[in-house]
């Protein structure tokens, strides 16, 4: 059972599992935007990162972990709303080109805020378990009380999303807000304000995202903590399909995994190759993605 | 509206040029020659140096850590009686995104700089972006001083005349590296982490040519750490160790050094780390694991430096605590108590190599007069040996010592012994009694 739990193919499983989650989250946070307002939020990682800034800077150092995780969700939600009221709104209804720059604008422009305020230099956000591996008989099994911590967290905050849209009235609106504005509209749902509660919905996932990620990897909380793992959200996102949260879910996970097999078995110099093979696949043979039921939403 | 700026900097920069080429040719007809940026008070130096970006963590540092030279020297007088100007343009290492809030063209920055127009270029950074301009400066006579990086690419003076480096190359710094891992850890497995350019394959080249032969060498990708994070040094780390590694030899910039020292660390994993100076600063590369319930897995590391080691009772250490403790404007939140990490330590030490030559050059001097000076006699920096360029050789330093990282923010001196040797193939390693003197006196008034 050690040899087992220890060998190659569980180790891959396991550390993929753990990046995997994270990749999840952050295409968990596209898709609820993408429903929402039709928006691809390229911003998004800057969001977060930013948001785990104002949780870990703006408290002192020594601050309680949960206190500025509980500070950065709440910044996050914040930004999530503020960005909605003022940078996205103007957006709706242009040309299909124009969101996407202003968001690749508002990336540059929040790394950028982020960097001149708490410079370059990576910061070490502190950990509340141990990131080191539980050992077997000597040898790493791939997974430490931190990662289990990460998948916990993940899982907690995709069931309280989906309670969230399932069993709630405002989870109902927000649904319906994004199915069908107009005769929402006419039904009494107020659009505009279900429109920002989904940015802050989104962004609130986000942060707790960015505080795994800059808590977890080695290199800290920097200004572009969040670059790569958006890349990769942001693919499990197109691969799972932009309307379906479940589809971001299994694609981040599923990603997670494979990048793991690729470093290990082939070279890790080989993950981007293949994330991206498999983003052009997918495009190419499921446009709408693996995941979401064909509509002819769009006509 | 992005492109009609750069086409508009770019023209005016090209019309600059141009006429600054005209006046020069007019003036070289008769009167006593105008050298391009020196007046009789002032001489105008300049830079492209990371500030913001992928490379800025603790690279942002050296230019002001030079600049913090000359704010002292100028204070005092400046040199020769002119004060020195130093222009640092923020070209985040040529890399776009990541928090660059500068201009990622390094070419038009220099560009600008010489249309200034500047003396010289002074420490700019980074191989490739400073590859790119190497023919540009040298189509405008402007010398390119003390690049910084550890590249041979800046050792070529047949074809570029005014190229000089100014730290030890990867493969002199992995020689002597590879010497001392040949006598205290003989016979064990090494393995090799590398970046995927001529810093990865120089520093390979240098441990295999004094007999260091790793049985597994890697070479990483920076794209790959950008989007992969720590997570994509996971393999590599977790084969070393499965391997039997006890010895691993990085030759990585610090983002990289702190991915592979983490993982090493999640997967209990504790070899004997060899680390190059340019990923080993101790200040940079503990950013990441401060606070951390476990010690910094740097400490006991074994690394090189050419620079003064931060615990060693060297007599720069306290000089350089002084000057940056007096340049507020660069470092405001310096202390008397505040590390002096080795991004300061590097970018002093070239300061003070330039206002050593400067100095050297005489009262009316010319560019060519200043390359000539340059190469004829050491100078005296807060490098551990003489910098020492010569007509054939524009490298830079070329030894230092062993030192071991002893706390999140020291290194301390194994033994004081102070290695040599050049980037040829089969060049030994000596050691050298030649060391870098007392501190000039004139810098110390």
């Amino acid at each position: 059972m050690d040899a087992f739990l220890t060998s190659r193919i569980v180790s891959d499983i396991l550390g993929g599992l753990t990046n995997g989650v994270i990749y999840a989250l952050v295409a968990l946070s596209l898709v609820l935007i993408w429903r929402s307002t039709r928006i691809l939020n390229f911003a998004q990682g800057a969001m977060a990162m930013l948001a785990a800034y104002v949780g870990f800077a703006v408290l002192a150092p020594s601050t309680n972990y949960w206190v500025s995780m509980a500070v950065a969700i709440v910044a996050g939600v914040a930004l999530g709303a503020l960005t909605e009221r003022t940078v996205v709104r103007l957006l709706y209804g242009k040309p299909e080109i124009n969101p996407v720059v202003a968001m690749v604008g508002f990336l540059l422009v929040l790394e950028s805020v982020a960097a001149a305020i708490w410079s370059t230099t990576s910061r070490s956000l502190p950990t509340p378990f141990s990131i080191i591996d539980w050992q077997l008989a000597g040898r790493p099994v791939a997974m430490s009380p931190f990662a289990l911590y990460e998948v916990v967290t993940a899982v907690v905050v995709m069931v309280v999303v989906a309670l969230v849209f399932q069993y709630t009235s405002v989870g109902l609106q927000l649904r319906a807000a994004a199915l069908n504005p107009e005769v929402s509209r006419l039904l009494g749902v107020r659009v505009t304000r279900m429109l920002t509660l989904g940015w802050m919905l989104a962004s609130g996932v986000g942060a707790v995202t960015a505080v795994l990620v800059a808590s977890n990897y080695f290199t800290g909380l920097t200004p572009t903590t969040m670059d790569g793992v958006f890349a990769f959200g942001f693919i499990a996102a197109a691969v799972g399909g932009l309307d379906s949260p479940v589809g971001a879910l299994v694609a981040g996970v599923l990603l997670g995994v494979v990048f793991q097999f690729v470093g290990d078995f082939i070279n890790s110099n080989a993950i981007i190759l293949v994330a991206l093979g498999l983003l052009i696949v997918s495009l190419m043979v499921r446009p709408s993605g693996l995941f979401t039921r064909r509509t002819e939403r769009r006509v | 509206m992005v492109r009609t700026r750069r086409i508009t900097i770019g023209g005016a920069a090209v019309a600059l040029v141009l006429g600054m080429v005209m006046t020069s040719g007019g003036l070289a007809q008769g009167a006593p020659p105008k050298v391009p940026g020196v007046t009789a008070k002032q001489i105008t130096i300049g830079a492209t140096v990371p500030l913001t970006g992928i490379a800025a963590q603790g690279y942002s540092e050296v230019a002001k850590a030079a600049n913090a030279v000359f704010t002292w020297v100028n204070q005092h007088g400046g040199v020769n009686g002119r004060q020195i100007k130093y222009v640092i343009k923020d070209d985040c290492y040529g890399t776009p995104g990541f928090g660059c809030t500068g201009n990622p063209n390094t070419v038009a920055l220099t560009k600008q700089l010489i249309a200034l127009p500047v003396f010289a270029t002074v420490g700019s950074l980074g191989t490739p972006t400073q590859d790119s301009v190497r023919a540009l400066l040298k189509a405008n006579h402007v010398p390119q001083l003390f690049v910084n990086s550890g590249s041979k690419d800046w050792n070529n003076p047949k074809t570029y005349p005014g190229l000089f480096g100014w730290q030890t190359s990867y493969t002199v710094e992995s020689k002597i590296l590879g010497q001392y891992m040949l006598a205290h850890f003989a016979g064990q497995k090494v393995c090799f982490l590398g970046q995927h350019d001529d810093f990865g394959a120089d520093g390979l080249l240098g441990l295999q040519d004094v007999g260091v032969n790793p049985i597994d060498s890697v070479m990483y990708d920076v794209a790959g750490l950008v989007t992969g994070g720590a997570g994509y040094f996971t393999p590599f780390i977790a084969k070393f160790q499965s391997e039997g590694c006890k010895v691993v030899y990085l030759d990585t910039i610090p983002g990289a050094t702190d991915a592979a020292l983490g993982n090493a660390l999640a997967l209990g994993y504790h070899p004997q780390w060899v680390i190059s100076s340019v990923g080993a600063d101790p200040v940079t590369v503990d950013a990441a694991f401060a606070g951390k319930p476990f010690p910094d897995p740097e400490i006991g590391a074994i690394s090189f430096s050419y620079l003064p080691a931060s615990l060693d009772t060297n007599v720069w250490n306290g000089w350089m605590r002084e000057i940056l403790l007096n340049d507020k404007a660069d470092f405001p939140n310096f202390t008397s108590t505040s590390p002096i990490d080795g991004n300061m330590a590097y970018g002093i030490g070239w300061g003070v190599a330039f206002v050593e030559a400067l100095k050297a050059a005489g009262r009316n001097f010319t560019r060519a007069s200043f390359l000539h000076t340059l190469v004829s006699r050491p100078f005296q920096t807060s490098a551990l040996v003489p910098l020492r360029y010569t007509p054939g050789n524009h490298q830079g330093l070329q030894g230092g010592y062993i030192v071991q990282v002893r706390s999140a923010s020291s290194t301390g001196v194994l033994d004081k012994t102070v290695f040599v040797t050049t980037s040829a193939a089969k060049s030994p390693v000596k050691i050298t009694t030649k060391l870098s003197t007392r501190i000039p006196a004139w810098l110390l008034k």
